[in-house]
């Protein structure tokens, strides 16, 4: 596992992927950053909050060749003709993009240093954005790392878990768009009789259910200063869900009949 | 060493492997032969771990590579038609990182590395990036891979395709050096490079084992029959009856007609030398041969000698 971590690791910046995805962070938390000290008022739990809506750039960049080129180049045969299991290599790859993750908030630290040096607050809020920053990150590297486990081609690897991360990222607003459309559906065929009440209700049951899967609600808390179990354990849950799914995926090619 | 009992493979309907079953001896080079799309590949990713069979069980040193899928692939050391390499990486950097997923133990990696890189020479690239490799190097690099962790089963899938000719002999010295602390199992569609190489061939069509036998015999097998090519200046027609009546000439096919020219492949009775009676044959019709040549035999004409009963 340590032996593909390495390798995962390394090529990041063998490569210009590594060094684009640290630039692109660091421009834009500095940007963000710079218009906070501009205004006098500096709040690096908002500045990591902010950050978080870039997942939908960044975690495609840094997921989509963990298995797609292996596949591509054929090398992935590696992977499968060596005494590992392939679990390890997911688990592996997964912790190398979770380190480049962890290495990209570089810039968000020497903001914090700034801020400590002007005699500005940093509170447990801050540690809590960044604890529920990886968080959400580990969750989201775990969808990319699916999505590239299921193609040999890069782009639709990174064009799948935009989607995906899109769809995440706009998920209270689909809740509330889907509760709309059912409360209006059962009023206008009047459907099993429901009462206008009752019909209110189902609609926000289905916001309700919708929104309880939603990431950046569940880890708002932190960004507070509020530190809570429940939204750790569930992005670590789904993480560990994905890289249960990627692993089947590979090993399901050992079986494949195509 | 390796016991290959039944294997089959299915690829959505069709059978790419049927029921192969064959056994590996310590120390020998086992040859696979068979035209592209025969089921030589699958068979070794079958053998490697990489696919799992539909059915039939694999052993490697007495490990089943289904049940005990890590303790019988320490003992292999693969080279697919494709290398596996990481362009992006030095050569000892790659070697470096195998013998990391085969857990070579820290304490001997770097002189395996450097006992490795000696062997198959490519100590001098070492420090080299891949990508900026010749093909003949890189293919040493892939073999070098197949002999980190000291593995006593060498799987080579096609290790000359896209070699140059002298990379081609330098592989196969390469390959005869290896055996004498190896078993080898080499795939080619290449008989010359089988017959050079290997102690026994298994020739394997349609997923089927269709020959499994010694070197020798399988070349004795052949020559049970000699081709050759003659260009003459005349018509098919006129040639064609005088040529099958010379005794031991076996079939006359006309693979070429032009500018009143005609190429002809005459296959003949390889214990009679036909080549003095089809001169006479044919300048008793006043026909010219402009080209006379004989023909090894091709991977085509031992299927017909294995598959056709013997005189």
């Amino acid at each position: 596992m340590f032996a593909v971590f390495k390798r995962e690791f390394l090529s990041y910046f063998r490569t210009p992927v590594g060094w684009v995805a640290i630039c692109l962070m660091s421009v834009i938390s500095g940007y963000y950053f710079s218009n906070m000290l501009a205004s006098s008022y500096v709040n690096i739990a908002m500045e990591i909050a902010y950050l978080r809506t870039f997942f939908v750039i960044l975690i495609p960049i840094i997921t989509m060749r963990l298995f797609a080129e292996e596949k591509k180049n054929g090398t992935i045969v590696l992977l499968y003709t060596m005494p590992f299991s392939i679990k390890e290599a997911v688990i592996g790859k997964f912790l190398a993009a979770m380190a480049l993750q962890a290495i990209m908030l570089i810039s968000v630290f020497s903001h914090i240093i700034i801020t400590v040096v002007c005699s500005g607050i940093i509170n447990s809020a801050t540690w809590g954005a960044i604890f529920g920053y990886l968080a959400l990150a580990a969750l989201f590297i775990s969808i990319g790392m699916l999505t590239s486990a299921m193609t040999e081609n890069q782009i639709m690897s990174a064009v799948v878990c935009f989607v995906v991360i899109l769809f995440i990222i706009m998920l209270s607003q689909i809740a509330d768009s889907v509760s709309s459309i059912i409360q209006a559906i059962l009023k206008v065929t009047g459907l099993y009789g429901l009462k206008e009440s009752s019909i209110y209700s189902a609609g926000n049951a289905v916001r309700n259910a919708l929104n309880w899967l939603d990431p950046y609600e569940k880890t708002a808390c932190y960004t507070s200063g509020v530190f809570k179990i429940v939204p750790i354990v569930f992005c670590l849950s789904f993480a560990a869900v994905f890289m249960y799914i990627t692993y089947r995926v590979l090993e399901k090619k050992r079986w494949s009949q195509s | 060493m390796i016991e290959v009992s039944n294997l089959v493979k299915f690829y959505g309907d069709k059978k790419a492997v049927s029921g192969i079953s064959f056994t590996v001896n310590q120390g020998e080079i086992l040859g696979f032969l068979g035209p592209n799309g025969a089921g030589k590949t699958t068979t070794m990713n079958i053998i490697t771990g990489f696919l799992s069979a539909t059915s039939g069980r694999i052993t490697i040193n007495g490990y089943d590579v289904l049940e005990q899928p890590e303790m019988a692939k320490k003992n292999i050391g693969y080279l697919p038609e494709q290398p596996p390499l990481f362009l992006d990486m030095t050569v000892y950097e790659y070697l470096e990182y195998v013998s990391e997923l085969k857990k070579v133990p820290k304490d001997i990696r770097k002189k395996q590395i450097t006992d490795v890189m000696k062997m198959v020479h490519i100590g001098n690239v070492s420090g080299r990036l891949i990508h900026n490799l010749s093909k003949g190097y890189r293919q040493r690099v892939g073999i070098a891979q197949t002999l980190i962790g000291n593995p006593e089963v060498i799987i080579l899938d096609e290790p000359t395709v896209g070699l140059d000719p002298n990379q081609v002999i330098e592989m196969r010295k390469l390959i005869c050096d290896l055996s004498k602390t190896h078993t080898i199992i080499f795939s080619s569609h290449i008989l010359s490079e089988v017959q050079a190489i290997c102690d026994r061939v298994i020739i394997i069509n349609n997923g089927k084992i269709v020959a499994d036998a010694p070197t020798m015999e399988l070349s004795a097998r052949v020559e049970g029959s000699v081709h050759y090519s003659l260009t003459l200046e005349s018509s098919f027609n006129a040639v064609q009856m005088p040529l099958r009546a010379v005794p031991g000439v076996r079939s006359v096919t006309l693979m070429q007609e032009k500018d009143g020219l005609i190429q002809v492949d005459l296959m003949a009775d390889g214990d009679l030398d036909v080549r003095k009676s089809v001169f006479f044959a044919l300048a008793r019709i006043n026909v010219p041969i402009l080209e006379y040549r004989s023909l090894a035999p091709s991977l085509e004409d031992i299927f017909t000698s294995i598959t056709s009963p013997r005189k």
